[in-house]
């Protein structure tokens, strides 16, 4: 593997980075849309490894009859402003036809056995907006039914997929897109995709956090984009969860509504004292009364308590999710472990950084030809019920139709050999030494996720914890990465992987360093009000003066205004 | 996270290898088995066992541990 390896070279007109939600539906409306080729990539195989497959398949979906001022008006709130609220409206007035559209692929939504109507539940933090569950397909339900009919729909309109192929970077030249290049993680060798457009919907950071099966997600397409000149927004806006410590459980929001407890050391029901909607509450609002118990010195540990929850609700997680969540209740079961009866040791866990690309209503970036979807796109803060799925559906759509027209009129690409070769070396910049010298990159992931993971980087910040993170991400690219242990082509993606992770780490640190306030997901100890001075975005981009601009929200063209954030009683949201 | 892949039942039909997004399981060229290689990055995602056709796979429910926040 290395430098010396014959170059690989694929001609497509539209390249999609990533195989989930958002590049699936950007290939079926490419396809739907006259574009001759379509080629889908990705670093594992393309439906069935992602985020996507394992998700819940909660969906959001604005039924005919729901009203969409209302709804569009919770997400406003649900993200203190700081909403791109032409998305948002396009997203909900879309969604009905996605939801059809699924069903006209082979999805089947499960009913209400008694009335027929969809199954639909509250989306915690959004009432009344409500989500559709239970897609099914065939056998499968869930996150697997949904991605295994695009996947079928895609291939049949002739989608060329080519998994297991890391993508390293973006080929940008003279303001343009032209592809792509990266490696197959297999054989080493480099790869060329010459594009006409691209789509980026391959990110999201986890730093492979303890948040169930997150692993996989280390800020690729985020990396790719800020190495290649593309703005990125909202960076600062990370969605720290809770977990169980020693296994994976996803449906926190449904049990919490059903009335499980979080409790402290001390046994204490504590939510009730930050939130009136107790353990119900918006995730952001839990994990910082656990950090404010830590520091009162109430936790660690702290505990999920299900005893009260009815006997049936394990019977209804195992019928009516989908994909891993049934198997893994089961594998405990086998155990002796029923965790929807039990008092279970809990935590924070990072997972999802809700910022991303900046596009505009198109899903078009700052670069020609660059559009974004999925969780690579930025659409604002905030970790809802229902809303990740619909999101992806929605960005995935239009990343694909905007992409149709612009390739209408498009020149061939033509990416400079000077400039791949370059990536190429940039790419190969390790050499794989199989004498296991050097510091293991498991211990490399460990010092990341400790500094990243504590209460005070992303749960919780202030000037000097933010500062000292920063000092931490200095030393690992100084010390740890040029010292890394590499030692197969398994570890040399990790390395790729571990550089993208520290790339998005500098960014989440620099992001939450400016902005000077607490809003949505981002909390600032030593600035805890909500300043209406800061509803703008915090542009990060390589190319500008100081790396990063401020960025006023367009309020002319928006329905709702900085004052209806604020209730009538004059609370804050926050 | 992955406790094993039962030689004798496995058909060699690969979906595990694919549908692992941590490159924890590889075929063997060899036997034309799958197995399991990484398997300390196993994430406990149940992909590779709710894949095989044949039921050779067996994933433990309990995680490696990442750092706490506190």
């Amino acid at each position: 593997m290395g430098v010396h390896d014959p170059e690989n070279v694929v001609n497509t007109d539209l390249l999609i980075i990533g195989g989930g939600f958002g590049g699936l539906f950007a290939a079926s409306k490419a396809k739907q849309n006259g574009v001759r080729d379509v080629a889908i990539v990705d670093k594992g195989d393309v439906a069935r490894t992602g985020q996507s497959r394992l998700a819940a398949g909660a969906t959001i979906y604005l039924f005919p009859g729901d009203d969409l001022e209302e709804w569009a008006r919770c997400i406003f709130l649900g993200q203190k402003g700081l909403c791109h609220q032409d998305m948002v409206e396009s997203f909900l007035e879309q969604s009905f036809a996605r939801m059809r559209e699924l069903e006209s692929m082979g999805i089947v939504f499960r009913k209400h056995p008694e009335t027929g109507e969809y199954i639909r539940l509250n989306s915690r933090g959004l009432v009344p907006v409500k989500m559709t569950i239970g897609p099914t397909y065939k056998k499968m339900m869930g996150g697997t039914a949904l991605t295994t009919v695009l996947r079928e729909a895609v291939r049949r309109a002739g989608v060329r997929f080519y998994p297991k192929i890391f993508i390293s970077d973006l080929v940008v030249r003279d303001g343009r897109v032209h592809g792509a290049v990266g490696c197959h993680r297999r054989s080493g060798d480099f790869i060329v995709f010459k594009a006409g457009a691209v789509v980026v919907a391959a990110s999201d950071c986890s730093f492979r956090g303890n948040y169930c099966c997150v692993e996989a997600t280390t800020g690729d397409g985020f990396a790719m984009a800020f190495r290649a000149g593309v703005d990125l927004a909202d960076m600062e806006q990370m969605v720290v969860n809770t977990a169980p410590l020693s296994y994976n459980f996803e449906g926190t929001g449904p049990v919490a509504q059903a009335g499980a407890r979080f409790l402290n050391a001390r046994d204490e029901d504590f939510m009730p004292q930050y939130r009136p909607e107790g353990s119900a509450a918006e995730i952001n609002h839990i994990v910082q009364a656990m950090a404010r118990e830590y520091q009162k010195g109430n936790g660690p540990p702290f505990f999920f308590d299900f005893r009260m929850l009815p006997e049936q609700m394990e019977e209804m997680f195992i019928n009516n999710f989908g994909g891993w969540m049934p198997r893994n209740l089961i594998r405990l079961k086998e155990k002796g472990i029923r965790v929807l009866r039990e008092k279970v040791p809990w935590a924070p866990a990072l997972q999802t950084l809700r910022g991303g690309i900046k596009t505009d209503l198109h899903c078009l970036s700052n670069v020609e030809g660059l559009f974004a979807a999925g969780t690579a796109q930025s659409m604002g803060p905030g970790l809802f019920n229902g809303w990740s799925s619909g999101r992806c559906f929605w960005s995935g759509a239009t990343a694909g139709l905007s992409a149709a027209r612009y390739l209408k009129q498009a020149g061939a690409p033509s990416p400079d050999p000077g400039l791949t070769q370059h990536l190429r070396q940039a790419l190969f910049n390790r050499k794989i030494n199989g004498d296991g010298r050097g510091k293991p990159l498991a211990e490399i992931t460990r010092r990341l996720q400790r500094c990243m993971f504590a209460y005070d980087t992303s749960i919780i910040k202030n000037q000097a914890s933010l500062e000292k993170a920063a000092t931490e991400a200095a030393a690992i690219r100084e010390e740890d990465l040029p010292s890394a242990q590499v030692r197969d082509l398994h570890d040399f993606i990790q390395f790729k992987e571990t550089e993208n992770m520290l790339v998005t780490m500098e960014l989440f640190i620099r992001s939450s360093l400016l902005r000077q306030e607490s809003r949505a997901d981002h909390m600032r100890d030593d600035f805890p009000e909500v300043d209406t001075s800061w509803l703008k975005w915090i542009v990060l981009n390589k190319d500008l003066k100081k790396g990063y601009c401020f960025e006023e929200l367009p309020w002319e063209k928006y329905r709702f205004q900085p004052g209806d954030l604020t209730p009538p009683q004059g609370k804050s949201h926050d | 996270m992955i406790e094993s892949i039962d030689p004798e039942l496995c058909t060699g039909c690969g979906g595990c290898d694919l549908a692992c997004p941590m490159d924890v399981i590889y075929m063997n060229p060899e036997t034309e088995k799958a197995e399991i290689l990484y398997w300390w990055d196993c994430m406990t995602c149940f992909n590779c066992e709710l894949e095989c056709p044949v039921d050779a796979i067996y994933v433990d429910p309990i995680k490696n541990k990442t750092p706490q926040p506190w």
